[in-house]
């Protein structure tokens, strides 16, 4: 990696931080779901800033060019956050129809009271 | 013995009044509930006016989560047993004794009422039995248990499954599944013949074109349960 690239992908990487840094200043991103951005940031980092750790990852699965290996890792990242985030949905549909379930129980409960009165 | 017919119904506004006169008139001693998982059409209308007892789901959950509403009902209200039968007419409610019988003297905990044991009534079309074929086949393996109608929506459950059930259904197409989570997690499932009629009105909740979506996920599901829950039947047996 030439250190033009280099130094293009650590201003990069520093926004991107900052911008997930005011999301969660201003209360818009939830620090639970936001570890995952906050990681993947920080490992591009560190990567960019010691590409010694990638070209050797890059020999060994035998990736000639090593900026091909940053977009690896990017793409990984997406497919972890997408994957987080389908889990994350999961979760809430979950919830959704529990509370779903418990709302119409009420409602009959409560239209059993007023009958009765 | 309290027992409680759970009635999942969307869209049946041409056969619920009739099929909860026959059930009152049948098995007068038997409690039931509905429930109207947010019909587009008159359903919750017909049941205000005629007085049933109701659930009305504010938001529409599909078969899986509208049952499951029915269960946790019978949970609150300590019912004993909790039958489950389709709100188009397609169950026949003098076979809810055949259903009850086996809990009641077998200690069963899941009984499933199949139209194929004696081939009395309605059987249903070809390309439907051999999907329902295939999941009988996929079960037996499965978890070693045989089942001809899995996908029958007319069974009865244990208060014991009741209970499971309510904190835990499967949700899209919930029947061939729900067999399986009764068998993995212990409970004694068996099947009775019943009397089947064709649908009286409103459709099926598997339509044709969707039948190999519907087979696709349902034997993922199988698989994947049986996948999960490989660690615990192996503790039960040692």
């Amino acid at each position: 990696m030439n250190i033009s690239l280099r130094i293009f992908l650590i201003i990069c990487i520093v926004i991107y931080l900052g911008i997930i840094i005011h999301f969660l200043r201003k209360k818009e991103l939830n620090l639970r779901y936001s570890l995952i951005w906050l990681f993947s940031a920080v490992v591009m980092l560190i990567v960019s800033i010691f590409p010694g750790i990638i070209i050797k990852i890059s020999s060994l699965v035998g990736i000639i060019d090593t900026v091909n290996i940053v977009f690896v890792l990017e793409g990984m990242f997406v497919l972890l956050i997408l994957l987080s985030l389908t889990a994350i949905v999961s979760h809430l549909n979950e919830r959704n129809r529990q509370l779903i379930q418990a709302v119409a129980l009420l409602e009959k409960r409560v239209r059993d009271l007023e009958s009765k009165e | 013995m309290k027992i409680l017919v759970v009635i999942p119904a969307y869209n049946e506004e041409e056969s619920i009044v009739e099929v909860v006169r026959n059930l009152n008139t049948v098995q007068p001693e038997v409690d039931y509930v509905i429930i109207n998982d947010c019909s587009t059409d008159n359903t919750v209308k017909i049941c205000k006016e005629n007085g049933f007892n109701y659930i009305d789901l504010p938001v529409n959950l599909g078969i899986g989560g509208g049952v499951q509403a029915g269960y946790r009902y019978a949970v609150e209200n300590g019912y004993d047993i909790t039958i489950q039968m389709d709100g188009d007419g397609q169950h026949d409610p003098i076979s809810i004794n055949e259903l009850v019988k086996p809990i009641i003297e077998k200690d069963v905990d899941l009984v499933i009422g199949s139209r194929f044991i004696t081939n009395d009534g309605f059987q249903s079309s070809v390309m439907r039995r051999v999907g329902i074929n295939f999941l009988k086949w996929l079960i037996n393996i499965c978890c070693d248990v045989k089942i001809n109608d899995t996908t029958s929506g007319f069974r009865a459950a244990s208060k014991k499954l009741t209970q499971h059930f309510s904190t835990e259904y499967a949700q899209d197409y919930p029947e061939p599944e729900a067999i399986i989570a009764a068998v993995l997690n212990g409970y004694r499932v068996c099947e009775v013949p019943v009397i089947m009629h064709e649908r009286q009105g409103g459709e099926s909740s598997i339509k044709a074109f969707k039948t190999i979506y519907y087979m696709a996920k349902v034997s993922l599901a199988i698989l994947i349960y049986r996948i999960g829950s490989f660690k615990s039947t192996r503790e039960k047996k040692l």
